[in-house]
């Protein structure tokens, strides 16, 4: 069954067969095998390296987006409260302004108001007065000064002693110069008349005081005529004044009806000046919620 | 110096004469010179190893160490790579020192097994000289790689192993395992041969097929056992105690297949 020398040539053929096989294949293929190994080992070593160089790169590209969306978040709040504040400033500029122009022409209109209601007043005030003057002028006459005369030293005899005293007083500083005034020419007896009560009056006075007789005997009466009182009389020292004429009443009356009429455009003024509407809405809000 | 002759002259004759009669292609002589003779064992043979070796070449000329490769490399790197591997599961590393003769000894019994399908092909794994010369090789592989592994001492203190008393029986072991490794292959190798010139004979058609794709699956497991078996007896003789029992136990399932 065996044939040897079969047997023989085989071994030898078999080792010729090894060591080509060795030389021609597992010697290229195992190196070739390694050397790709290693290869791809490097690749994927250098791959490796790349990926991690890549993520640090990708996280300092992430940290410094990061800090630029800080910083221009940052950036943009503080151009946002600039622009804020810049336009409170603007809008409060506005409204000073609105408020500047309507108080000035509310107090343009105010004054208009009041110079129109002035001359209305002045010329209402004038006319009644013209017409009362001329009504009394035209009532007035000699025998009515008598009466007023007369009603004159009844108003004296009436006064108390603290105003007979002041006037007392009034007249001593006066130096004794008196002034009578009166708008028609007095008779000789009412001057007469007039000068005894005056001294009489004094002399009670004086009765009581040091040098009274002094002066009773001294008093010099000054008597003018001053037709703008109407009807009437007035005593007058050099810094004092007291008499009763239908001038006074006039005087009186329209001072009365001057401060009835202040009063009344006060009133009204006060009225008006107080602000009805806001004219400049407040845009802030609105703005703001726009913005953010 | 003269042709020899069985029956006939024409060598196409005697290729058809190779029948169920003849138990082994060693039979058939071409050529003969004294004790020397040309027969269809080491003409096959010859043909096997050209084969190879032209496809080692061939392949290898133009290797790339790229990743992108040819399909003929990858091939090549498929079936290299795999017996590395096996052979590195086996032995537990230190694949280079057997690569060469193991891969050998699978690529050349499984191109011969799988050329048997070849008309005309006379696989010489068939002839009992063919695997007796393979067992000795390994009967001599394992030896040479135990003592320059573990030194001369140390490789025949296996053979006292576990008790000097074993010695006989280690010795007789070694020489039935190799004994066993030659008349595996052959038998059935030669039998599947033999199965199919005998059922070429009955029953030539569709059967043989069948026959023939099983012959083939036969031949690469005939392959892979020798040279498994082969890389078990010379890494249960390198490798050091603690590692022997994986290879014992690879033998015993190894014993077990054939």
């Amino acid at each position: 069954m065996i044939d040897w020398f079969t047997t023989v040539a085989q071994v030898v053929n078999f080792l010729i067969l090894v060591a080509l096989l060795r030389y021609f294949l597992y010697g290229r293929v195992i190196s070739v095998m390694q050397q790709r190994e290693k290869h791809i080992a490097e690749r994927w070593a250098e791959a490796e390296r790349q990926r991690e160089a890549a993520q640090q790169e990708l996280a300092a590209a992430e940290k410094q987006r990061r800090q630029l969306e800080e910083r221009r978040a940052e950036l943009l709040e503080a151009i946002r409260r600039e622009v804020d504040a810049y336009r409170q400033q603007l809008m409060g500029d506005v409204r000073r302004q609105v408020d500047q122009q309507r108080q000035q022409w509310l107090e343009a209109l105010a004054a208009d108001r009041d110079a129109l209601l002035r001359g209305f007043q002045r010329t209402v005030m004038d006319q009644v007065n013209t017409i009362a003057r001329r009504a009394l002028q035209s009532l007035a006459d000699v025998e009515l000064e008598q009466q007023i005369v007369r009603c004159f030293f009844a108003q004296l005899d009436a006064l108390s002693d603290a105003e007979r005293k002041a006037i007392r007083q009034m007249i001593l500083e006066g130096d004794g110069e008196l002034t009578v005034e009166t708008t028609f020419e007095l008779k000789p007896e009412t001057r007469r008349a007039i000068e005894q009560k005056l001294g009489h009056l004094i002399a009670q006075q004086v009765g009581k005081g040091s040098d009274g007789k002094n002066l009773a005997g001294g008093l010099e009466v000054d008597f003018t005529q001053r037709p703008d009182l109407i009807c009437g009389l007035a005593l007058r020292t050099t810094s004092y004044r007291i008499g009763w004429s239908l001038a006074d009443y006039l005087e009186d009356i329209q001072r009365d009806l001057q401060r009835v009429l202040d009063q009344e455009l006060q009133a009204l003024g006060g009225q008006r000046e107080r602000p009805e509407v806001a004219l400049v809405g407040d845009g802030r809000t609105s703005g703001g919620e726009q913005g953010s | 110096m003269k042709w020899a002759s069985t029956n006939t002259d024409c060598p196409l004759r005697k290729a058809y004469m190779m029948d169920i009669q003849t138990l082994s292609p060693d039979e058939v002589v071409l050529w003969q010179w004294g004790p020397i003779k040309l027969n269809y064992t080491i003409a096959y043979t010859w043909l096997v190893m050209v084969g190879l070796t032209l496809w080692a070449w061939l392949a290898t000329r133009r290797l790339r160490v790229e990743p992108e490769i040819s399909g003929w490399q990858n091939l090549l790197e498929i079936v290299v790579g795999t017996i590395d591997q096996q052979i590195r599961e086996v032995a537990h590393g230190a694949a280079d020192r057997f690569l060469p003769l193991i891969g050998t000894l699978f690529l050349f019994i499984a191109t011969s097994n799988l050329l048997a399908i070849v008309p005309g092909f006379h696989p010489p794994t068939a002839s009992l000289s063919t695997t007796t010369a393979l067992a000795l090789c390994v009967l001599v592989a394992v030896p040479v790689y135990g003592i320059a592994s573990r030194g001369l001492l140390g490789y025949m203190k296996l053979y006292l192993e576990p008790t000097p008393l074993m010695l006989p029986f280690n010795v007789i072991g070694e020489l039935s395992r190799t004994l066993a490794l030659a008349v595996r292959l052959f038998g059935n190798m030669m039998s599947g041969a033999k199965i199919a010139a005998i059922l070429l004979a009955v029953m030539p058609l569709f059967f043989p097929v069948l026959m023939h794709v099983m012959g083939l699956l036969t031949g690469l497991i005939q392959a892979y056992i020798f040279s498994i078996l082969a890389l078990v007896y010379i890494a249960s003789a390198t490798q050091r105690n603690g590692q022997d029992n994986d290879s014992s136990h690879l033998q015993q399932e190894g014993s077990s297949h054939g």
